[in-house]
């Protein structure tokens, strides 16, 4: 247990020492030298080459070294500080071998002209070599590595050993393509919700000030537009979830009292959750429009389809037509697997068709359900192709949903700040929703 | 009471058969009304909607007068479309992204899945739970920190970055994951005894057990790869180079007019492959979401 | 003998084609021409590179205009895969300048490009502080396409008169359609609603879009004043509504005046048995008639690794291109503004035509704004319903999209 506690120590010392890091960066030009010190953290803000790539990599080793450390799995402990150790002396190496590296290029050229030298990109080398204090992380990491040995005297602490790790290695190629393509974009685009950025320059921190904009600013557009656009996709949530859980039921369970024409039956339900959107909205706009529509030519509907309160029914069949497919069939397969034995004990107790679905069907489905609902709730929310190609911006926003006013901001506008900033509501939101349904039906699957 | 039973049953084959049969064809209508309108040319399409009265004619007015592929071949040929664009190898993108994504997400979500179900180790349920709650965050945040990271590795341009950037999802291990839930542990148990090693366990316990929910991500997968529009049309700069899905959102031009019919024998088209997989697949999957066909009665 | 005298000669040649390989330059030219005009561009240059064979060779692609804008600032931020050269439109240009995106073309002005052969009036537009930094490719005008069967069917065809056409004209012949007993299936006019549709008709009534130090000035009352015009057309039933097709409308017979623009002509072009013609989008007055008109126009992204050679390369492309831009007018229905392709008797024969000798008599303006997406974007969000929708107050329209682009612009 000492040794969990010393490794905890030098870890910590370790993490300090590497973000207090960096590099020194000189470039020669006319017998002109320029330098300058760039931090860890600052080139990995700068995402600028595969080298830089790797420190993310380096920061969720040490926290998941740290976490394991503080729940006592000292060999987990060790197993991420040696990786996030090799990764480091990786990373200088590559780091230190570029010689045009663009994210000191802006400071060093800003450097060069003040003293009045202009020098142009194919002339420029910068030559990179680490401070001291990186020799100092890689040695504190050594040290946390010794401290926190395994060992692998006997073939049992070898075994489980075996055993301890053995499971990172199964999860570990998902977690690191989420780092890289998932984790640190997000992070990213996080941050860039407390600055202002146009996209093409550096992101400008202001604070909460984005926040306060859209949040308090009273007859600010965007506050009106987080206004209509969340409250339109809460509408839409509403409206829609009902149907994209019901329909599917019925459909499967529907489908499994059918012997003829089941294959047929089946692939013609789920054909529309094999489109994509543009097809989608491409065959419902032709099938709305007054001209050669047939919702208007053939049922002899009169008002205007695109129009509220009619735009909300039209999105509700668009959408359940087409998301019914994926539901649709995970309750399939969820159904298969209740045992029938379960429905001729029912039967036996003289249970009807009603009381059989909800004392023997649900409760088999629960788990499935509850991932349906959860799946079926977040996809609405973050609806985006339906009600822009269809509707747009048309009567006054009736239909926007926060999506598309968070598109148009961050890529027509070039306002990216505000744009994240609403994300940050909606997936604030998004995550609440989830963690409730996620409590409700934990609960319920308990008792 | 035994024969009333089965009656009873039949009439209730009967009466969802025909309910069924009868949803299906209201079910088709847009499709079926885009493949018949696909074959015509655009001004026999403006010309077929011009005059008719009441809904009889209407519906005659959809029939082409005679299948014309004139759209589809333009296609092909470029007329009305920027002829940089080449749509074979649009579709030849369009199948090496969506199989490699397809392999790939099988197999590092059922990995990932068999480990935080089946073993024990004490981060596991936290680390999945946060990675769960983090894709909660709408993508829109990240496509351009995702577009600068592509930029860092060289990959602009490049198929890799339609590949690898995709394969992380979250939701498709939360499938997998409440599936092994219903494999009883019993099993594990079993083989464990008999000397089998972890990866033993996951090939010959788990994955065969969970074929069919496999299936289904398998096809969740090809076809959120083939039906992605948005990240191509970033990352890509050629029209050469996309996928055929986002190339053929590019047709839309700048100013889409008068191109009805090319429109829709370009949705026609981008419908085709996801078909063709799932008619391919159908068998397997049906193997496991049906139930043996005999109704009880 | 023979054998080797054959070989020395196919030596020659391969190594011959490899000097020349060696010396080709190659241009990256993007474009925004996505559509059916793109194939007209790409027949030009495949022609280009047919005649420079082993001297130039241009690679062409089409980006579709809101990733074009996205994607160049990025690339000449990070420096890679910058292109030599691009068509874009000429509104964006004075943000891209702005943003440092852009370098100015007076290489290109002095060594093989030759200002006489535009017009000056273009030219100003992307002058800059003194420096030029694009050269016009071509007018890309708001125009309205006038079906002439129809317009005869109802006896109006005194209306094309002069070449303007006015609104009030418009009531006239909405007025014969009801007259006619067909208000219900054939309309007069449909709105193109968007910058086409508003700017020049808000200029015309008197108002000033951007003031002196380059700030938006909407003037509310006056851009009511317009949308009230718009709306007493729409419910008088003379125009068409929101959701329509106007277009399948157009083609099919049902609707006499199309508003739309110079790139709809390579379709409607292609359409049997239409008789058309087209004239500018409807004014007030034919004396104060204004139409909007962009120009798509060259401009070489700022790239110092770029070489003279590629340069004088882009500036033989641009040149040859200008030349040769009478395929541009017949094939792809748009205004090419070379001069010399402009005097030919071929272009002047063109329904087009008259957006050029419009834009001589100052009928025609060019808007640039530095801030021009968040004008757009506005537009998008807030500008069509008041026409549609009688319960919004007209005097709110202008305020609002004036707000609008304020509050982007406070939060860029």
């Amino acid at each position: 247990m000492k040794r969990n506690t010393i490794a905890t120590g030098l870890l910590l010392a370790f993490i300090v020492s590497f973000v207090l890091s960096g590099v020194t960066a000189v470039s020669t030009a006319k017998d002109v030298v320029v330098s300058t010190t760039v931090s860890h953290l600052a080139s990995v803000y700068s995402l600028s080459s595969a080298a830089v790539l790797i420190l993310p990599f380096i920061m969720v080793f040490m926290l998941m070294a740290l976490l394991s450390f503080l729940a006592k799995q000292k060999n987990v402990g060790f197993m991420f500080t040696a990786l996030s150790v090799v990764c480091y002396v990786a990373f200088l190496i590559a780091y230190c071998a570029e010689t045009r590296n663009t994210s000191m290029y802006n400071t060093l050229n800003a450097m060069f002209q003040e003293q009045g030298l202009r020098v142009k990109k194919r002339d420029f080398f910068i030559t990179v070599t680490p401070q001291w204090t990186c020799y100092l992380t890689v040695l504190l990491g050594l040290a946390t590595c010794a401290v926190s040995l395994p060992d692998l005297r006997t073939s049992t602490t070898r075994y489980s050993l075996k055993c301890e790790l053995e499971p990172y290695a199964y999860i570990a190629p998902h977690v690191l393509f989420f780092t890289l393509f998932t984790l640190v974009p997000i992070i990213y685009g996080v941050y860039t919700a407390f600055t202002k950025w146009d996209i093409y320059n550096e992101p400008v921190f202001v604070g909460l000030e984005n926040f306060k904009t859209i949040l308090f600013a009273q007859g600010n557009t965007y506050y009106g537009q987080l206004r209509n656009g969340l409250w339109n996709t809460v509408k839409f949530v509403l409206y829609n979830t009902p149907f994209g859980m019901v329909l599917p039921l019925a459909l499967a369970m529907a489908l499994r009292k059918v012997t003829r024409g089941n294959k047929f039956l089946q692939s013609v339900f789920y054909l529309p959750a094999l489109m994509s959107t543009t097809t989608v909205m491409l065959a419902w706009t032709y099938f709305f429009r007054k001209t050669y529509g047939f919702a208007p030519n053939f049922f002899g509907t009169t008002f205007e389809w695109f129009a509220p309160p009619y735009s909300w029914l039209m999105l509700v069949i668009i959408t359940a037509w087409w998301s019914n497919g994926t539901n649709m069939v995970i309750f399939q397969s969820s159904l298969a697997s209740i045992p029938e034995d379960q429905y001729e004990a029912a039967s036996i107790d003289g249970a009807n068709a009603v009381q059989k679905f909800w004392y023997v069907t649900i409760p088999n489905m629960s788990y499935t359900l509850m991932y349906t609902f959860v799946t079926t709730v977040i996809s609405h929310f973050n609806v985006y192709g339906q009600p822009n190609l269809m509707m747009g911006y048309n009567y006054e926003g009736a239909n926007a949903v926060l999506m598309m006013y968070i598109k148009d901001t961050a890529f027509q506008q070039g306002v990216a700040g505000i744009a994240s900033a609403m994300a940050l509501i909606l997936a604030a939101v998004i995550m609440v929703v989830a963690w409730i349904q996620l409590r409700m039906m934990m609960k319920d699957s308990k008792n | 009471m035994y024969r009333s039973v089965k009656e009873s049953e039949k009439r209730v084959r009967i009466i969802c058969t025909t309910v069924l049969f009868l949803f299906a064809i209201v079910w088709l209508i847009p499709i079926v009304w885009v493949i018949l309108n696909s074959f015509k040319t655009n001004t026999e399409f403006v010309a077929s909607y011009s005059n008719f009265n009441g809904r009889w004619e209407y519906l005659k007015a959809i029939l082409p007068e005679s299948i014309n592929f004139g759209s589809y071949i333009s296609l092909f040929t470029g007329e009305g479309v920027p002829t940089v664009a080449n749509i074979d190898k649009m579709i030849i993108n369009s199948i090496i992204v969506s199989v490699s994504q397809t392999i790939i997400v099988l197999v590092i979500t059922s990995m990932s899945a068999f480990a935080y179900e089946r073993l024990e180790f004490p981060i596991g349920d936290k680390v999945f739970w946060l990675l769960f709650f983090i894709t909660l965050i709408p993508g829109s945040v990240s496509i351009l920190p995702l577009f600068k990271i592509c930029y860092a590795l060289g990959w602009v341009n490049n198929i890799n970055a339609l590949i690898w950037p995709q394969v992380a999802g979250v939701m498709n291990i939360f499938l997998l994951r409440n599936f092994m839930k219903s494999i009883p542990k019993e099993m594990d148990e079993a083989a464990r005894i008999d000397g089998a090693s972890n990866f033993a366990i996951y090939r010959t316990v788990i994955v065969p057990s969970i074929q069919p929910v496999l299936m289904v991500v398998a096809l969740f997968a090809f076809k959120a790869a083939w039906n992605d529009y948005l990240w191509p049309t970033i990352v890509m700069n050629e029209p050469n180079n996309q996928t055929l899905t986002s190339g053929l959102a590019l047709l839309k031009g700048q100013y889409d007019v008068a191109q009805w019919t090319n429109l829709l024998a370009s949705a026609v088209i981008s419908m085709i492959a996801p078909f063709l997989l799932y008619m391919t697949c159908q068998k397997y999957f049906l193997r496991g979401i049906s139930v043996s066909a005999s109704v009880k009665g | 003998m023979k054998k080797i005298l054959a070989v020395l000669v196919a030596l020659s040649l391969v190594l011959s084609m490899t000097a020349f390989a060696a010396a080709e330059e190659t241009i990256n030219f993007w474009t925004v021409f996505t559509g059916d005009d793109g194939a007209t561009l790409q027949g030009l240059i495949n022609q280009f590179n047919e005649e420079h064979k082993g001297s130039i060779n241009v690679n062409h692609t089409a980006i579709a205009a809101a990733d074009l804008y996205t994607k160049l600032p990025l690339a000449v931020q990070t420096g890679e895969g910058i292109p030599d050269l691009m068509i874009g439109h000429v509104e964006r240009l004075p943000k891209l300048v702005g943003d440092g995106v852009l370098t100015d073309v007076t290489y290109l002005l002095e060594n093989g490009v030759d200002a006489a052969n535009y017009p000056s009036y273009v030219l100003e537009r992307t002058n800059l502080e003194g420096y030029q930094y694009g050269i016009p490719w071509d007018f890309n005008a708001g125009v309205t396409y006038v079906n002439l069967d129809l317009l005869a069917k109802y006896g109006k065809e005194a209306v094309l008169d002069d070449k303007y056409v006015t609104f009030d004209e418009i009531k006239e012949v909405g007025e014969a359609i009801k007259a006619a007993g067909e208000a219900e299936t054939v309309k007069a006019i449909n709105y193109y609603g968007s910058l086409n549709g508003y700017l020049p008709r808000y200029e015309e009534l008197g108002g000033q879009l951007v003031d002196a130090e380059g700030n938006l000035t909407i003037d509310a009352a006056i851009w009511g004043k317009m949308i009230e015009g718009f709306r007493e057309l729409y419910q008088a039933g003379y125009a068409v509504g929101q959701e329509d097709d106007a277009s399948s409308m157009f083609i099919g017979g049902s609707l006499v005046f199309f508003e739309s623009g110079t790139w709809t002509n390579a379709t409607l072009q292609k359409i049997e048995g239409l008789n058309y013609a087209a004239v500018a989008m409807p004014c007030y007055s034919a004396e104060t008639a204004l139409c909007r008109s962009g120009s798509h126009t060259w401009m070489q992204p700022d790239n110092e690794d770029r070489t003279e050679e590629t340069d004088k390369a882009v500036a033989t492309f641009v040149d040859w291109m200008g030349a040769h831009s009478l395929a541009w007018a017949t094939e792809a229905g748009q205004v090419p503004l070379y001069k010399a392709v402009t005097e030919t008797a071929e272009f002047q024969a063109l329904p087009q035509t008259f957006l050029a000798e419009a834009f001589m008599s100052d009928h025609i303006h060019v808007y640039t704004y530095y801030h021009w997406a968040l004008l757009d974007s506005a537009l998008s969000h807030v500008g069509k319903t008041a026409i549609y929708d009688a319960t919004i107050d007209v005097n709110s329209v202008g305020a609002a999209v004036q707000a609008e682009v304020d509050d982007a612009i406070a939060a860029m």
